[in-house]
């Protein structure tokens, strides 16, 4: 089209009409996706925007604007900065350990002959599971009396923990079942991300005397693994800021308060107490989190071009 | 074994059931620099990386500055590797790039974290004699200026020259380049190997040099090694493997684009050629190919009794020459005369000829299977 566009003369106005047939064909081709961005995303974010700034409750008649009334209430309610400190202290333990851990598993499992198809497989399997179901078995896993966890820990001469019942414990064990769930995910990255590095540089590793153990780590798989690592990081964030299903089922937030959590402290705003309102602003807060995550990762993104 | 920069003695390597090196055997001299010449797939690589340790070969041993090298990793085998895509280190800068080998042999992992490195007295002793050496290093390969860039900040041919500083910067045995040139464009590739060449000399080092060009083999080599299908066909000076190739698949790699190739019992049937006694000698017991380049034969006006009935095809004018193209009516298949370009208008297309062949110029090799086949005029 430059090269129509470039002709001069008589055939110009040809190609401004060409060039404007062009255009209306790009947009009717965009208008589908566009409509649906609008219909399926905008439209309620700007619902729940709105909503946000009222007081608004299933069953009720009619709503008031109260201006920013809910997220102050957010950061002043004792409730709610109990399950916005417990989410950081999860996403804190979760968030490292899991990324450090599934790195050292994708490399370990790189490393293996044929067993690596196996443990691939066996890491990846609590992503595929349905988590409420095995929030179950760790249920029944931990349970005091019965549970296989306690068993053991007595056998070996410890005394019993109600990991899930103790407001000591029960966020850590979330934690551990977050971490046990977020593995798999990330070693999967990893190994992908591992998969890419060129053969060369980690031969040219080997020649330079890089050619296993840490000093091949630091000089060539840490630094190739930069973009996936950022990634890995961004989406663990995410989903543990997210998390919603093991509190749901193993805890309700329980035992006082201990396992509180901004997503099922917005799931009871909403569907126990028909505080829409209220929720609506959580959902914001929730959206501005992940946006900024997502937006910090795009940037980080942008510098990264020399690695490729 | 002493004296030699490197040893190879029936040397094979099978990948999956494919032999990718058989029975390969060569020496190379202290600061001899030997091309391995083949086409792709010919197992040329795989030597390199066999005697890098890259690869492990199935049998053979390689001798490195007179010591085997068997149980040694690539890194204690004193060599070092430009690789055909440079593998430089892509978030480290040039100086870090040219410091990695240095850094990786000579301190420990703990005395490479950056605060035990300006702290502790031996550390810092040692990076003052790294840094001096990758100084000199970009000195002599005259990218000093570049050393604080990160490799996709540099061009092709920079990047090669940093490859190259990587590799200069250990002062290494023996030298292996895999196709080091094969990323340049036309005219710096020209330019870099006689630098190349150049610099090679200088510091005397033995050097393995990889490529399918031949062009750039014959230029650079003081002797070329010539690879087929994982074998050595041939180890030789540049001037003797293009006068005296032992086969007739060295003598079509060396002779491109074109090499002319003839059944001898073709050239016999024309008279005058059975008289020369030494085509009678050699074409008398076995069935026999006669291969001869463009410049080993003229064409003449027909008819001519000691020349080969052709027709003219067409003419590739080439500046100073110019290549005719010409056919045998009688289906013995297609030839390339040389001629000088102003004599090219007296050959145009379907004129009929006659095609003397130089036999001093021309060699003679049992018989090829693939001749029936493919075009007697080898298009590189």
């Amino acid at each position: 089209m430059a090269l129509a566009g470039a002709a001069a003369g008589p055939l110009s106005q040809g190609a401004t009409r060409a060039h404007l047939m062009q255009a209306r064909a790009g947009h009717l081709l965009a208008a589908p996706a566009a409509g649906l961005l609008l219909v399926m995303l905008f439209l309620p974010s700007a619902l729940v925007l709105t909503l946000s700034l009222t007081d608004y409750a299933f069953g009720m008649p009619g709503f008031n604007f109260i201006g920013l009334d809910n997220y102050r209430d957010m950061l002043t309610d004792a409730r709610f900065r109990t399950s916005i400190a417990n989410t950081a202290v999860y996403l804190a333990i979760v968030t490292p350990v899991s990324v450090l851990l599934a790195l050292w598993l994708a490399i370990v499992i790189d490393a293996q002959g044929w067993l690596r198809g196996v443990y691939q497989t066996v890491f990846f399997l609590p992503v595929t599971a349905t988590l409420v179901a095995m929030a179950t078995a760790w249920e029944v896993l931990l349970h005091p009396t019965f549970g296989l966890v306690n068993n053991l820990l007595v056998l070996a001469g410890g005394d019993k923990v109600r990991f899930l019942s103790d407001p000591d414990t029960a966020l850590y064990t979330l934690a551990f079942i977050g971490i046990w769930k977020q593995v798999g995910y990330n070693v999967l990255l990893f190994t992908a991300g591992l998969s890419t590095i060129p053969k060369d540089l980690l031969e040219a590793g080997s020649i330079d005397g890089a050619d296993r153990g840490w000093s091949r780590f630091f000089l060539v798989t840490l630094p190739m693994l930069g973009p996936v690592t950022v990634f890995v990081v961004v989406i663990t964030l995410i989903r543990a800021f997210s998390e919603f299903e093991t509190v749901a089922v193993l805890t309700r937030g329980g035992p006082v308060g201990s396992t509180q959590m901004v997503l099922f402290t917005l799931y009871e705003e909403a569907f126990r107490y028909f505080k829409v309102g209220m929720a609506a602003a959580l959902a914001v807060s929730f959206l501005v989190f992940v946006a900024t995550v997502s937006i910090l990762h795009a940037r980080f993104l942008d510098r990264r071009v020399h690695y490729v | 074994m002493t004296h030699q920069g490197l040893a190879l003695e029936r040397v094979s390597k099978t990948y999956a059931g494919t032999p990718a090196l058989r029975d390969v055997s060569l020496v190379v001299a202290q600061g001899e620099m030997v091309s391995i010449l083949g086409p792709s797939g010919c197992g040329k690589s795989t030597l390199l990386r066999v005697i890098a340790g890259l690869d492990a070969p199935d049998t053979g041993t390689i001798h490195i500055a007179g010591r085997s090298v068997r149980d040694l990793a690539p890194k204690n085998r004193g060599l070092a590797f430009v690789f055909q895509t440079y593998a430089l280190y892509p978030h480290l800068t040039v100086y870090q790039n040219i410091a990695a080998p240095l850094a990786m042999t000579e301190l420990t992992a703990f005395e490479r974290l950056p605060l035990v490195r300006s702290l502790a007295r031996g550390p810092r002793t040692t990076w003052r004699s790294i840094d001096a050496r990758v100084r000199a290093t970009a000195d002599l390969l005259e990218i000093g200026p570049m050393l604080a860039r990160k490799p996709s900040q540099l061009s092709g041919g920079q990047r090669q020259r940093v490859a190259l500083g990587r590799a200069l910067v250990r002062q290494p045995d023996l030298f292996l380049l895999d196709e080091p040139l094969a990323n340049l464009d036309a005219a710096l590739r020209v330019q870099t190997r006689s630098e190349l060449r150049k610099l090679q000399r200088r510091i005397g080092a033995t050097t393995l040099f990889v490529t399918h060009d031949q062009a750039e083999a014959m230029a650079i080599s003081d002797r070329i090694a010539v690879m087929f299908d994982g074998r050595i066909r041939q180890v030789a000076t540049p001037d003797e493997l293009y006068r005296h190739p032992v086969d007739l698949d060295v003598a079509r790699f060396m002779s491109q684009p074109h090499l002319n190739v003839v059944k001898a019992r073709t050239l016999r049937r024309t008279g005058a050629l059975l008289a020369d006694a030494r085509l009678a000698r050699e074409g008398a017991d076995m069935p026999r190919v006669i291969a001869f380049r463009p410049e080993a034969c003229r064409l003449t006006p027909a008819p001519d009794r000691q020349g080969l009935p052709v027709i003219v095809e067409r003419v590739e004018h080439a500046g100073a020459e110019a290549y005719v193209f010409v056919d045998q009516p009688d289906g013995g298949g297609p030839c390339v005369v040389r001629i000088p370009s102003a004599e090219a208008t007296k050959w145009p297309a379907g004129r009929h000829a006659a095609l003397r062949v130089d036999l001093d110029a021309a060699w003679f090799f049992p018989d090829a299977p693939d001749l029936q086949d493919t075009p007697r005029a080898e298009v590189a």
